[in-house]
């Protein structure tokens, strides 16, 4: 219990009633957003959300450090030049380092937690804990962009794949109709086990004679013919089957695309994933996160970035790569980021050995497409990565940024009569208009 | 670090190839993560594995207090993943024995306590294969059925068990030796080895007789491989009272049965997360043990998974029908890995509940009384004597058997103890400023109130002692006015840094549930401080020392790390936290107590305000292959009086990935490495205080003697606190001339001891040194300690210019 606990004035029920709207309408009508005059032009459609859990190292990644000495870059301290004087990445990455000019890097993110519920829950809503739980970008998306947006598509609006994370990247307040769908299974594998949608080792003809002997045994229904609730019912499931036997399966499968892109994209979860997420903005999906686990490297650190960095560049490279080819890179948003980076000095000590921990003080988010410019660099941290030495970002920065960009009002108030808006930024903080497309 | 520049060839003495000798490296830090069994009978001899990283070049052991005493067998080199022909190997070895056994003994009445000490090469399997090298595959004929179907279930684990760890990765085999007349309790046990002193390692001296569990225990066993756990012969029932130590890995669950009669009062204590308190790795950050006991019919007649807030479980139980039980263990979660080590004492011991008073005035004789479960008393004497106040232990003895030590206070104020009936304003008793007042929360949703008289202006200290004493209560204190309005209140206390580190006098406590606050009265009058618990309990046992005095500044001082090894003559650097108390802000002046053992104490003033500062020690001369205990005391100035406290040996541990917690050790140990000739004598020009404006460099100069060739050389600060760096090195005609550039960030008036090292590379490929995606294995060595005050910049000097003018 803390000394003097600050009490915040809304009441449960006033809670609760806000959570009751949002599931049954939106809180606000973002209609009326439309026709407010946003400082900067929404070109984007779509953004593809690649969240590295746990934590990926800056200095490892997108801000290394040479000149820091052996205690802070370790055996990765070669870093290579990428397409764009002035910028070197690491040595890992060869192919993003050939397509810096589609990105930006930003390399003074910080919140200063070191947690990674608390931390992953700053960076994907953009809000400090407190009595409210706010929706993560997903949700907030799916909000402004989904079903009663005029969304019409045949998967939900916000796509995870594949493994959900849980609270801390879900609809909050807004109740659970924003919460993302995640597709489980691998799609890695043939077939792609998407949950709900495409079951290994059932085929589409011993599905219907399912459905049909479902419908045989619905003697309720047919007794009752022309019942409201029953045709909303109904109604449910012709839309499940639609999305399993129809189209939405067809979506989720990418053995209909050539070898040759899956093998840039990269055979394994990450590159598949890539590829997959691709193919649901192709289709107008609004909002895609890739859960990318594995980069909590408190052990075993330069291990695993020699395992895993090569697969990360091939997945994102071929990712940028094949937007771009596909023209579909200037209306979405590729956001790069964890919940935190990791100790720029390295843990060589027992038991970590030669590990980095968590390190939410400074660490850096790539940004493409969308209204993004490529090939800049926001902010700089210091010589050995431990602090952002010229223009700090904080989480809600960036977020207010893609949001602008996506046409969403970041100052839009987000339950109707309380002081509640989409990602509002403090006095002295700014959109990141030096990487945004001007109108 | 900094290079030596190619022109200037610097030639030092031919010890800097001595230091070849040396295999002490920053990098390498020699680390223990367990010992087992954790301990021993007085009176026995045990060989104990511990397990570790970096203690390859192992050389003595190191035992506080008296009467234990330990000898190294032999390492044994990690063994991550078998390959099929050593896990063949194995097996083959295992039957041969088996079968031997089955032939000689079928009875499989004995076994060989020494089997471990055969010791024989390993052979070649084939081409760059060797047989594994691990101290269970050595005398195998001497062994056991149970005992070669425990090896098979720990070497032959399957696949998805095994989790390897570098860091217990390795293992010494040490022959403990404690002598009959051996003080049971805990000790903490440090091996020495050429680059320098592990962390200390707990271990339990008991009077119980001692048995290893022998896997496999559980009904679920590992894959058999050779002997099929029907065929082995029933495993015997404990004899009573005894100490079983084990382990638990991944998903293990651990039974053993023993024979209990009818009117038993069993007391079953669990020793885990004391041995190893924090797990760096681990959330829970500790093993979370659990216990639980089971009749001959396999009905569950008692479960404990803590004792109060301590996670160690404790049982008690009136056994009421002779017969055979069954104790099973296992982690909370069923999480494991070789360190989830415990020890386990089943038996009619003494075990003490509650305690009243918790404590004492110095030097005033006092008495306890106690309850609990088979006390030869009711009354225990607690040691008030001499005049440091501090927090103390006590046990109580039946039989050859010793309880569970008490922990109680020892203090100056006057002791009152609390009335009857004062839960209201009115009915409040009356103390005087300052007591102590021993008092207890003896019923669900009590509360005790004390009035106090006070003047304007007056700054008063309340400080809770109860949790700290190791009671239950969880206390909230408030302090009010004559009107009854709450001046001031506090829940728990706790003091961390900006790394999570917590600074605080108990390093073993994760809930700091007692309460602390200060307050100044506004006014002449009246004044009520009322205890209760927080969280609503309350007992017989809920006992605590509640203080009521002018708030006096003191301090408390820790070392650390508590093991500091160097070679005679060269500086073993540590640091020292300081831990305020209602105010402190006086510089304290730091000396070695133990002075008869020739040490020469560098940087021992802290700077009024600072919480930590970095010092050394230098080694004294003889002192090469000797463990040396240091007494370090600070003295400083408060309201006139010379307060002196002694520095206490901590080390800093890691829980779960995030907190940090200073964790006492029993002592402060140096260790004199060996070296083959005298290191030479390396000291500063000036030993006064060097003072660099803000954004500038100072400089000075580093004295060395006669010099040789020496190439690759690197200096640089150790664990340089932020905002300082060593700039650059010329030589001098005395030896060096070194330049500390302060950052324009860091305030003025800043006051920081720098620890200056050098170090150059190892010859040779010992990959036991080198951390993975480390540099090559190196020297280094602490030289210096310099004194840095941070000053104003003048307005005429621009930065970088300023310079101490050698």
């Amino acid at each position: 219990m803390k000394n003097g606990d600050a009490i915040t004035s809304m009441t449960r029920r006033q809670i609760l009633k806000m959570g009751l709207a949002a599931s049954g309408m939106a809180l606000i009508d973002p209609a009326r957003l439309r026709g407010q005059e946003l400082p900067l032009k929404a070109r984007a459609k779509a953004v593809i959300q690649i969240w590295m859990w746990g934590g990926p190292s800056h200095l490892d990644t997108f801000d290394p450090k040479p000149d820091a000495g052996q205690d802070y870059c370790g055996p990765l301290k070669n870093p290579i030049s990428t397409n764009i004087d002035g910028i070197r990445i690491c040595e890992l990455l060869p192919r993003l380092a050939k397509l810096a000019d589609k990105y930006s890097i930003i390399r003074s993110m910080t919140h200063g937690n070191n947690a990674h519920e608390t931390a992953a829950y700053l960076v994907q809503t953009g809000h400090e804990p407190g009595r409210l739980v706010y929706p993560s970008m997903g949700a907030l998306v799916s909000l402004f962009k989904g079903y009663k947006q005029g969304y019409k598509g045949t998967v939900p609006p916000y796509i995870v794949l594949t493994r959900a994370q849980g609270r801390f990247s879900e609809a909050g307040f807004l109740g659970p109709a924003y919460k993302p769908f995640c597709t489980g299974g691998d799609p890695a594998k043939n077939p792609f086990a998407v949950e709900g949608i495409v079951a290994e080792g059932i085929s589409e003809q011993r599905q219907l004679a399912r459905r049909e002997l479902l419908g045989s045994l619905d003697a309720l229904g047919r007794a009752m013919p022309g019942n409201a609730h029953f045709a909303k019912f109904d109604q449910c499931q012709q839309e499940a089957y639609e999305m399993m036997l129809g189209q939405a399966k067809q979506l989720f499968d990418l053995s209909t695309e050539q070898d040759s892109v899956r093998d840039l994209y990269g055979r394994n979860s990450f590159g598949q994933s890539c590829l997959m997420a691709r193919r649901l903005v192709e289709r107008g999906v609004p909002y895609v996160t890739i859960n990318y686990s594995g980069w909590d490297t408190h052990k075993q650190h330069f291990e695993t970035m020699r395992r895993r960095l090569p697969e990360m560049d091939a997945g994102f490279a071929a990712l940028l790569q094949d937007l771009s080819d596909r023209g579909l890179l200037d209306s979405t948003v590729i956001w790069w980021s964890g919940e935190f980076g990791r100790t720029p000095r390295i843990q060589w000590e027992s038991p970590w050995n030669g590990g980095r921990g968590h390190y939410g003080k400074c660490f850096c988010a790539v940004v493409a497409g969308g209204g993004f410019k490529g090939g800049r660099v926001v902010g700089r941290s210091d010589e050995k990565g431990l602090e952002p030495a010229e223009r700090p970002v904080k989480p809600n920065q960036l977020l207010a940024s893609i949001c602008t960009l996506l046409g969403i009002d970041p100052n839009a108030a987000l339950s109707a009569g309380k002081d509640l808006k989409v990602m509002p930024l403090a006095e002295k903080e700014d959109l990141l208009t030096e990487i945004m497309q001007p109108r | 670090m900094k290079a030596l520049d190619r022109q200037y060839i610097i030639k030092f003495l031919a010890i800097w190839v001595n230091v070849a000798s040396v295999a002490f490296c920053a990098e390498a830090q020699p680390y223990i993560g367990y010992a087992y069994p954790a301990g021993g009978r007085q009176g026995t001899e045990v060989f104990v594995t511990v397990a570790g990283q970096f203690l390859r070049t192992s050389r003595q052991v190191h035992i506080s207090g008296q009467g234990v005493h330990a000898t190294i067998i032999e390492h044994y080199p990690p063994i991550v993943n078998l390959q099929k022909e050593q896990r063949d190997w194995i097996i083959d070895r295992i039957k041969e024995a088996a079968d031997l056994r089955r032939h000689q003994d079928p009875a499989d009445k004995t076994t060989d306590p020494n089997a471990f000490a055969s010791k024989k090469k390993p052979e070649k399997l084939s081409a760059g294969m060797r047989v594994p090298d691990h101290p269970l595959l050595y005398g195998l004929e001497k062994r056991s059925l149970r005992e070669l179907a425990h090896i098979q279930s720990v070497l032959l684990r399957p696949r998805q068990k095994i989790q390897p760890n570098r860091q217990i990765g390795e293992l010494v085999l040490i022959k403990l030796m404690i002598d009959p007349g051996a003080q049971p309790g805990p000790r903490d046990l440090r091996i020495v080895t050429a680059a320098g002193l592990t962390n200390p390692i707990a271990i339990q001296i008991g009077t119980f007789s001692e048995s290893l569990e022998l896997e496999p225990n559980d009904t679920e066993a590992y894959p058999d491989q050779v002997l099929k756990f029907s065929e082995l012969p029933k495993e015997k029932s404990l004899q009573l009272p005894v100490t079983v130590n084990g382990q638990i890995l991944p998903r293990d669950v651990d039974r053993f049965r023993f024979h209990a009669q009818a009117g038993e009062k069993l007391v079953i204590q669990t020793s885990a997360r004391s041995l190893i308190p924090y797990l760096a790795d681990a959330v829970p950050g500790w093993f979370q043990a659990v216990a639980a006991l089971y009749d001959a019919a396999g009905k569950e007649i008692a479960f404990a998974d803590d004792y109060h807030f301590d996670p160690d479980p404790v049982l008690y139980y009136e056994i009421a029908r002779t017969g055979d039980y069954e104790l099973m263990i296992h982690d909370a979660v069923y999480r494991g890995l070789e360190d989830f080590v415990y020890r386990v004492s089943i038996g009619q011991m003494p075990f003490i509940t509650e305690m009243f008073p918790l404590g004492g005035k110095l030097g005033q004789n006092t008495n306890a009384s106690v309850k609990g479960w088979n006390l030869p008393a009711d009354s225990l004497s607690l040691d008030t004597s001499g005049q440091i106040p501090g927090i103390r232990k006590a046990v109580l003895q039946k039989d050859g058997m010793v309880s569970n030590a008490m922990q109680y206070e020892a203090a100056a104020s006057p002791q009152v103890t609390e009335a009857d009936t004062h839960n209201t304003l009115q009915t409040a008793q009356s103390v005087s400023v300052p007591s102590i007042v021993d008092g207890k929360i003896s019923a669900a949703g009590q509360s005790d109130i004390y009035r106090f008289q006070g003047k304007k202006g007056e700054a008063i200290a309340v400080t809770m002692m109860a949790r700290r004493l190791s009671s239950p209560l969880d206390s909230l204190v408030r302090v009010m006015d004559a009107a009854g309005m709450v001046i001031g209140w506090n829940d728990d206390h706790s003091v961390k840094d900006k790394q999570f580190l917590f600074q605080d006098t108990d390093g073993l406590l994760t809930h700091h549930a007692d309460s602390i606050l200060s307050v100044d009265l506004p006014c002449d009058g009246s004044y009520f401080v009322e205890v209760t618990d927080s969280q609503g309990h309350g007992g017989s046992d809920f006992a605590y020392r509640l203080h009521i005095e002018p708030r006096t500044a003191d301090f408390a001082l820790r070392i650390c790390p508590s093991g500091l090894s160097a070679p005679p003559g060269v500086i073993a650097p540590f640091t020292v936290h300081v831990l305020p108390e209602n105010g402190f802000n006086a510089d304290i002046e730091m000396h070695v107590k133990n002075t008869a053992g020739g040490f020469e104490l560098l940087g021992g003033v802290i700077p009024a305000g600072k919480d930590s500062i970095r010092m050394a020690v230098r080694v004294p001369a003889g002192a090469s292959g000797k463990t040396l205990s240091l007494e370090l005391e600070g003295t400083a100035k408060i309201k006139d009086r010379l307060i002196t406290r002694q520095a206490f040996g901590a080390d800093d541990k890691m829980q779960a990935f995030l907190y940090r917690h200073l964790v006492p050790s029993q002592e402060v140990v140096v260790a004199g490495l060996d070296t083959a000739r005298p290191f030479p004598h390396i000291e500063l020009s000036e030993t006064e205080t060097l003072e660099i404006a803000q954004g500038s460099s100072g400089q000075l100069v580093l004295k060395t003697p006669a010099r040789l060739f020496l190439k690759e050389a690197s200096f640089g600060l150790q664990e340089p606190p932020e905002g300082f760096a060593l700039r650059d090195i010329t030589p001098v005609p005395q030896g060096l001339r070194l330049s500390i550039k302060v950052d324009q960030k860091v305030e003025v008036g800043r006051v920081e001891n720098l620890v200056l090292e050098v170090s150059k590379p190892r010859p040779g490929n010992n990959k036991a040194a080198k951390p993975a995606g480390g540099a090559g294995p190196r020297f280094s060595a602490a030289v210096a300690v310099i004194p840095v005050r941070v000053t104003k910049p003048s307005p005429a000097v621009t930065c970088d210019t300023a310079s101490t003018g050698i």
